[in-house]
């Protein structure tokens, strides 16, 4: 059996119906019996409702956010493919992005040093 | 409709009709909370913004150990503290007033609701909110703002008392 502070801690979650069944159990007992935390019961389920309800009339998030999410999300690369011969040296890459837009990469090593010759998201020649 | 964790897998998949029903989901709530948090609109729709593109990015390393909706605050949660420490280093301060009404005609009651909840300090803003507005049990809460269960319960309590005090 639970004592009336224990019930008082336990309340708004008894008010959000998130509680364990033993909990909401010992809970729903407690206040069977105690007329002081049943008001406080009647507080708290009258304050989660105002509260609800003025958090719901905050602003919602401007049309511009999704537009910026998508397009941030559109250039995230997908997948990396990398062909190319050790042997000779060069290396080409490509790259495809949610924007469907291809990024074109190429390589030369030289003596093992990576040499940056191309790379169409920078804006091409190097 | 289909379930959260159902559009959680797709857009593990990449799949953009999926991430769009997942962000109308979770979009408003997620700036509702850095609202709260932060006192700052345009620092909300930043919040919301990176939170958002993080699901975007890792929808599949979600473990589903934890409610999506306790991992998505947990990810607008590190985004809004990033913000606010880079804030608070010099480059801009949060400078608005807080819970400014939507365009339509205000209810009295609302506002001064809002205005009470705003002058409480953030650790019991933010407790009240993801109680009452987004249903979360205190282990929820406790799990997603690493405190012990205890603590939230006693942040419940002391936000109770003055939001009572301040609404009569």
């Amino acid at each position: 059996m639970i004592d009336c502070d224990k019930a008082r801690e336990l309340i708004p979650w008894y008010v959000n119906k998130t509680l364990a069944e033993e909990e909401e159990r010992e809970i729903a007992s407690h206040l069977a019996g105690c007329s002081t935390c049943r008001e406080e019961l009647a507080q708290a389920i009258s304050l989660s409702w105002k509260l609800d309800t003025a958090f719901d009339r905050m602003p919602a998030v401007p049309e511009r956010v999704w537009e910026k999410v998508r397009t941030r999300a559109q250039g995230i690369s997908l997948a990396q493919i990398d062909v190319g011969s050790f042997l000779l040296g060069l290396s080409l890459g490509l790259s495809v992005t949610r924007s469907g837009i291809p990024k074109f990469k190429s390589d030369l090593r030289l003596l093992g040093r990576k040499v940056a010759l191309f790379n169409s998201s920078k804006g091409g020649l190097k | 409709m289909p379930g959260t964790h159902d559009l959680l897998a797709r857009v593990a998949r990449k799949d953009e009709r999926a991430f769009h029903s997942l962000y109308t989901r979770y979009a408003d709530r997620v700036f509702r909370y850095a609202l709260t948090l932060l006192h700052n609109r345009h620092l909300a729709e930043e919040v919301t913004q990176e939170t958002m593109l993080a699901v975007w990015k890792g929808a599949g390393s979600f473990s589903g150990r934890s409610q999506i909706s306790t991992w998505i605050f947990g990810i607008a949660r590190n985004q809004a503290h990033t913000l606010l420490r880079r804030e608070i280093k010099g480059e801009r301060r949060p400078d608005e007033a807080l819970f400014l009404p939507d365009p339509a005609p205000a209810v009295e009651r609302e506002e001064r609701v809002l205005t009470a909840v705003g002058t409480l300090p953030e650790e019991q803003r933010e407790i009240v909110f993801l109680a009452f507005y987004e249903n979360l049990s205190y282990k929820a809460i406790a799990n997603l703002l690493a405190i012990p269960e205890g603590t939230v319960k006693s942040r419940m309590y002391y936000a109770k008392q003055r939001l009572a005090e301040a609404l009569g």
